[in-house]
């Protein structure tokens, strides 16, 4: 799905043999985004962040101005894809934030290059596996009825929605962004084996999530906690699964939690 | 010569609510055994056709949906093979991906034995249905598609015992029995990709016609023929909407196209239904234009979608027989 970003500037590099878009502003200590499977709601939400951080927002391959890579079919790829992406930029520490499917890589980045990485911050992660709360499959919802799984204010996304759902380049964006998705969670929307990764991310965490998440529950947030050695946990209130776009103050909790002096 | 298949997808006996999701979505059961009965009628339209002069039987492969009961189309094959004696009988949309290839050539063969050499098999390089049935990843599926595709057909083809290595199979003993007869017509079925195009040429295999290209001969065409007048067709043009509500999401499953090609689907679903309905007059001058337009080797008539009672469906395949002498007779010479 494509994008309007003025705010920042863009930029393309090739990595693998892949061209991948990303988008940067401000000065400071380096603060990557890795963004989930929908690009619906845009970039806004990060515009506060370069007053404090070097911004850096990737398209990861498949999204939004970077080309598809259908060879990648594991967060594997994408993890060895976003480090060989941080040693291009010769970013040899970074603050990281992971959103939803980009939390599920965030995670997978941790676990191997946690030395890599100041702060993480996970934001209604998804790819851990919690049975008794259970993730909603987006990939069996109509994208007509999509949006309020998204988020628990539709207002939110008010500004982003298109005039007419049934929009064929608006489906065709859905589709893209769905299809680039599927490399990654067709066959299951969790990652093997992430209870035996998490252990092993040393870094100070910040678990945020939404307490009406309808696409990742709340509810697995104790399970995150269980599993990762230096966490602790911010519940936002009446917020669904986007709480960039629904809560003002969520933004302010990362600045917060990255600028605090408690390495 | 232009062959004339009699399609049959078996539904179960209920109505399909006004559901987008419908097809996918009612429940599996069959609690008084009406399935066994409907089976019975279902046998009967297929002899039905076979006596009204239809060159084949069409059974598609079912995958988690309502609107079939074909399951196990080999199952039903073999009863039909044992209820005529003239007609081919053809298995399509066989998800070779997602099944044993070797499995399903055999099930061919033995179909193949039974009916004294009129079995016919139509595969598939991917089905929407099929990808949310079973776990395949459709961004991956085509490379899975063709190499199943070579494996079934070096199984019904060629004599083994020999070695079939790929990247999804692996068969250290391919020595499948029997082995079917020579010749037996094995075609493509699918929408119109360009990419099983030339996946379906590579193989010699038949595909639907390319609609952008009416030079391309040797294909198939599904259509939907009701032959009546208003009274007859108003109960089959509700069903054919209430089956054909099946929306893109579900026929074409995340990653399967690029984000044009799903785009020009959706322009291409709300254009080109492909059916045909009107009197028999009507109906056969617009089959007439389509032959001569798209030069299919197979015309698949669909007389009946969903739900239809067994007397109404009897009809059509009647009402639509009447058509086909006028429609051999005027099939061109290129054909």
């Amino acid at each position: 799905m494509a994008l309007d970003t003025p705010f920042f500037e863009t930029h393309e590099i090739e990595i693998d043999g892949v061209t991948v878009q990303y988008l940067t502003a401000g000065r400071g200590d380096p603060l990557v985004f890795f963004h989930g499977a929908g690009l619906i709601g845009g970039w806004d939400f990060a515009r506060p962040w370069p007053d404090h951080f070097r911004l850096i927002l990737p398209f990861h391959p498949g999204w939004g101005g970077s080309d598809d890579a259908p060879q990648f079919t594991s967060a594997q790829d994408f993890v060895d894809h976003h480090l060989a992406f941080v040693n291009a930029l010769g970013l040899e520490t970074f603050n990281l934030v992971g959103f939803s499917m980009g939390g599920w890589i965030a995670s997978c980045f941790a676990a191997q290059h946690s030395d890599r990485i100041k702060k993480l911050v996970l934001v209604a992660p998804a790819g851990l596996r919690d049975e008794d709360h259970p993730g909603t499959d987006l990939f069996a919802v109509q994208p007509e009825d999509v949006l309020p799984y998204l988020a628990h204010d539709l207002n939110a996304f008010a500004p982003y929605a298109p005039a007419d759902p049934a929009d064929p380049d608006f489906l065709a964006g859905l589709y893209r962004d769905n299809s680039s998705f599927a490399q990654l969670g067709w066959e299951r929307m969790w990652e093997v084996g992430m209870e035996r990764k998490l252990p092993r991310i040393a870094n100070n965490t910040l678990l945020l999530w939404g307490d009406q998440d309808r696409v990742v529950p709340f509810g697995q947030a104790d399970r995150w906690a269980s599993l990762l050695p230096n966490v602790r946990i911010h519940r936002l209130k009446d917020v669904g699964h986007y709480p960039f776009l629904e809560d003002p103050q969520a933004h302010t909790v990362v600045t917060q939690f990255l600028t605090q002096n408690n390495n | 010569m232009l062959r004339f298949y009699c399609a049959h997808e078996m539904p179960f006996q209920i109505s399909a609510p006004a559901d987008s999701l419908a097809p996918f979505l009612i429940p599996n059961s069959l609690d008084d055994g009406s399935g066994a009965h409907a089976l019975s009628q279902y046998l009967e339209q297929l002899a039905l056709a076979e006596a009204e002069g239809f060159d084949a039987v069409y059974l598609p492969r079912s995958a988690g949906g309502a609107v079939s009961m074909l399951s196990d189309p080999f199952a039903v094959a073999a009863l039909a093979a044992a209820r005529t004696s003239r007609i081919g009988i053809a298995v399509g949309e066989i998800a070779l991906g997602l099944l044993d290839p070797v499995d399903a050539a055999q099930r061919v063969a033995m179909l193949d034995m039974i009916s004294g050499g009129r079995a016919e098999a139509g595969i598939t390089f991917g089905s929407g249905a099929a990808f949310w049935a079973m776990t395949a990843r459709p961004g991956r599926a085509r490379l899975q598609f063709a190499e199943a595709a070579a494996l079934f057909l070096q199984s019904l083809r060629e004599a083994g015992p020999r070695r079939f290595e790929g990247e999804y199979f692996m068969q250290r003993h391919l020595n499948p029995w029997p082995k079917a007869s020579d010749g037996l017509p094995c075609f493509v079925s699918g929408p119109g990709c360009p990419e099983t195009r030339k996946a379906a040429e590579m193989h010699g295999l038949d595909y639907l016609p390319d609609a952008d290209d009416p030079e391309r001969k040797g294909s198939m065409v599904h259509v939907n023929v009701f032959v009546g007048d208003a009274d007859v067709l108003t109960p089959h043009l509700e069903q054919a909407r209430a089956v054909g509500a099946t929306t893109p999401n579900y026929q074409i499953p995340p990653g399967y196209l690029t984000a044009q090609q799903y785009r020009a689907t959706l322009t291409k679903l709300a254009r080109d239904p492909l059916m045909f309905t009107g009197n028999a007059d009507d109906v056969t001058g617009a089959l007439r234009t389509l032959i001569e337009v798209r030069r299919p080797t197979a015309l698949v008539i669909h007389p009946h979608v969903g739900s239809m009672p067994h007397d109404m469906a009897c009809a059509n395949i009647r009402a639509v027989a009447q058509i086909l002498p006028a429609l051999k007779s005027a099939t061109p010479a290129f054909v």
